[in-house]
């Protein structure tokens, strides 16, 4: 639980970094399209450089509690995290040991797990990064393939390598879902979904 | 034309087949949508919004509204069925309902969380006819400078409560309205933040952003969490009992008077609604021997009440004023842009029929919800026994076919899943949602409000603070953002951890 306190923390202060930037980004931009209008009137980045220069502020804020805090646990300290916060991490503690548990039975099955093996648990304990993969790389496939042929594949490849499911199981469910889409989506509301270069 | 003629030609709207159909359709779908522990309302409204794009504006937004308080019953069948609320809201109801199925009674708790629903919706609803013509005459004083500090007040009460960090609240609102500034600028017609992309002078599109955010990043979210635990609960006995019902109705009666008044606040929605109707109703045990929290109907009918009157009331100040409460009304307030509505004072003199025929529908809806879960809720919770791994196939077909509608291009759909990674890493590191998108929808008003209000003091910001009614919001605004420091300190008093980050 401390671990994953700390991790917290240094997600805390990552994701307030980016704010400041974002934030910075924003004010910075802003003066390019003005910042005051005429006649006492905003200019287009009136409130882009507030809203900006605030965004930065609060990052900073956030940025600065997170180091605070974790240096504190660093030091032994056993306050409390954010209510929120220890919700969060505690629900991630539990995916992880889920994913975890199934990993391990994976790998308990073979002595020396094959390479596909082996892929498939580490996709499956690394499921999030997966899935943001292997969407992007279904999203570049549907001007080639057509949206419902490579959101079959990106079902199956989920269904497979993430859940951990038969390939039975994983072809099924992705034909369905991608015919039952076919069905809705381009025959019933008409859709002009990318097309597959074949057709 | 008076009230009751108004009301009159609302319900011969509402009962118009059509209306009727995609209300039960809208109000099944939110069922189902609310069982689905994690799936919440703001989630299910952003996830069908595109598929009514092609209907009647009002059919659209009846269906909608059905999938928005239809979630709240469906999330109160896995809070007391497998002890996982469907929605944050359906919370409290688990404290009672939850022992009440153990103890062999799930069917008279979902029973008396359904009549409890029902009589807080009615409740609210007549609340809700009184309210609307009041607080309309009262807004169609409204100046630009009332309304940027309303918007000042939607967001920071809903920064205030939002119930994780305030810092990160108030963060998630900044950069909502910031998002909400890339494209070419409303008042001065210059492009901000496209970086010479011809694709973002349009901005990044509300829709596909709320798609990304929302429901696409819960998906991401609910990977691998395997299945929910079977239900082993009995439902020969169905039927509530004669003592339950006859503990059901005053408590579901104290919880919707509680609930609009808190729904109707911007920003406080029907999760604190339920928590503290949940309050009242132990205040006022306590004077009897029964203890909330072993298993006693009250429990369920209270917050039952409050929550589902809390999700009508926070239709007052989105109608009226056109500044959602919630997550959730945000996003109806985005379908109400989408179809070219602007929700405000003048909303209820332009389309009269369309206002009074959604608020008409919600009673439908509430009967129709009614109807269904008595018999039907073993039905609905048969739902928990797939795994989520078959449903969120669909979610994700819904996600992307639906972002690409929005505009018919592949760009919309990399936006949602652009704000799918975004919104992802916010719940991981306890950044609250519905601030964000509230931050997104009224970024926009606020600023063409701003330029207005300055362009009449002739750049004077005092202009605020010297008319009475802006005035007054921003003190309101303030009182707001220092009171959750309170209702902090009455859900502490439950102990629970605090899972409300999400929508609301």
């Amino acid at each position: 639980m401390k671990l994953a306190r700390t991790a917290h923390s240094i997600g805390d202060i990552l994701s307030g970094l980016i704010l400041f930037l974002i934030g910075l980004i924003w004010a910075i931009g802003a003066e390019s399209y003005g910042l005051l209008g005429e006649g006492g009137r905003i200019a287009p980045g009136t409130v882009p450089f507030a809203c900006g220069t605030a965004l930065a502020f609060t990052g900073m804020v956030i940025t600065i509690q997170a180091s605070r805090s974790s240096s504190r646990q660093k030091g032994g300290g056993s306050e409390l995290d954010q209510p929120g916060n220890a919700a969060a991490a505690g629900t991630r503690v539990e995916n992880a040991s889920s994913v975890t548990a199934k990993g391990t039975v994976a790998t308990l099955t073979d002595d020396k797990p094959k390479l596909s093996m082996r892929m498939r648990t580490w996709m499956s304990r690394n499921s999030v990064f997966t899935v943001f993969a292997v969407l992007t790389a279904g999203l570049l496939l549907m001007p080639i393939l057509g949206f419902f042929i490579s959101f079959g594949l990106l079902i199956f490849v989920i269904l497979r390598y993430v859940e951990q499911q038969s390939i039975r199981i994983s072809v099924f469910v992705g034909a369905i879902t991608a015919f039952l889409g076919f069905i809705l989506f381009e025959v019933f509301f008409n859709l002009p979904l990318p097309e597959p270069f074949f057709v | 034309m008076d009230t009751w003629a108004l009301i009159l030609d609302g319900w011969n709207t509402a009962i118009t087949p059509s209306n009727l159909l995609f209300c039960f359709l809208g109000v099944t779908l939110g069922t189902i949508i609310g069982v689905l522990p994690g799936l919440g309302s703001a989630t299910g409204v952003a996830l069908l919004l595109p598929l009514t794009l092609t209907m009647e504006p009002v059919t659209a937004l009846i269906m909608l509204a059905g999938i928005y308080y239809g979630s709240q019953y469906g999330a109160t069948i896995s809070a007391v069925l497998i002890g996982t609320p469907g929605d944050a809201a359906s919370l409290v109801t688990m404290f009672d309902g939850h022992p009440m199925a153990l103890n062999g009674r799930a069917g008279g708790a979902l029973s008396a969380a359904a009549i409890a629903s029902f009589i807080g919706g009615t409740i609210s609803l007549i609340l809700l006819m009184i309210a609307m013509p009041i607080l309309t005459t009262f807004a169609l004083g409204f100046g630009p400078p009332e309304t940027v500090s309303l918007v000042v007040l939607a967001l920071l009460s809903i920064a205030g409560f939002a119930g994780t960090s305030l810092t990160k609240a108030i963060a998630m609102a900044l950069f909502g309205v910031i998002i909400a500034t890339i494209g070419i600028d409303g008042q001065s017609a210059v492009p901000r933040y496209t970086f010479g992309q011809i694709e973002l002078y349009g901005g990044l599109g509300l829709i596909p952003v709320l798609i990304g955010v929302v429901a696409l990043a819960e998906v991401m979210r609910k990977l691998n969490t395997g299945s929910a635990e079977p239900i082993h609960a009995s439902f020969r006995n169905m039927m509530i009992s004669r003592d339950e019902l006859r503990r059901t109705w005053l408590p579901a009666s104290r919880g919707g008077l509680v609930g609009f008044f808190i729904g109707i606040l911007p920003g406080a929605g029907a999760t604190l609604a339920s928590f503290i109707g949940y309050d009242v109703e132990r205040r006022v045990m306590k004077k009897g021997k029964k203890r909330l929290g072993t298993g006693m109907v009250e429990g369920v009918a209270n917050p039952e009440g409050a929550n589902n009157a809390a999700t009508n009331g926070a239709f007052v100040p989105m109608l009226t004023l056109g500044v959602p409460g919630s997550a959730t009304t945000a996003i109806l307030l985005g379908a109400f842009l989408v179809f070219g509505l602007q929700p405000g004072p003048l909303l209820m003199s332009e389309e009269p029929t369309l206002v009074w025929g959604l608020i008409i529908s919600f009673w439908i809806g509430n009967i129709l919800l009614l109807v269904l879960n008595l018999p039907l809720a073993p039905v609905f919770a048969s739902i928990l026994r797939f795994r989520y791994m078959y449903i969120y196939p669909a979610v994700l077909l819904l996600c992307l076919a639906g972002a690409f509608s929005i505009q018919n291009r592949m760009w919309a759909v990399w936006v949602a899943v652009a704000f799918a990674v975004i919104g992802y890493f916010m719940r991981r590191y306890g950044y609250p949602v519905a601030p964000l998108i509230l931050g997104l929808v009224l970024g926009p008003l606020m600023e063409s409000g701003l330029d207005r209000s300055l362009a009449i003091s002739g750049g004077d910001l005092s202009i605020f603070f010297t008319r009475p009614t802006s005035l007054g919001l921003l003190i309101l605004a303030a009182l707001l953002f220092l009171g959750p420091l309170a209702m902090r300190l009455i859900r502490n008093r439950f102990k629970k951890p605090s899972v409300m980050d999400e929508s609301r």
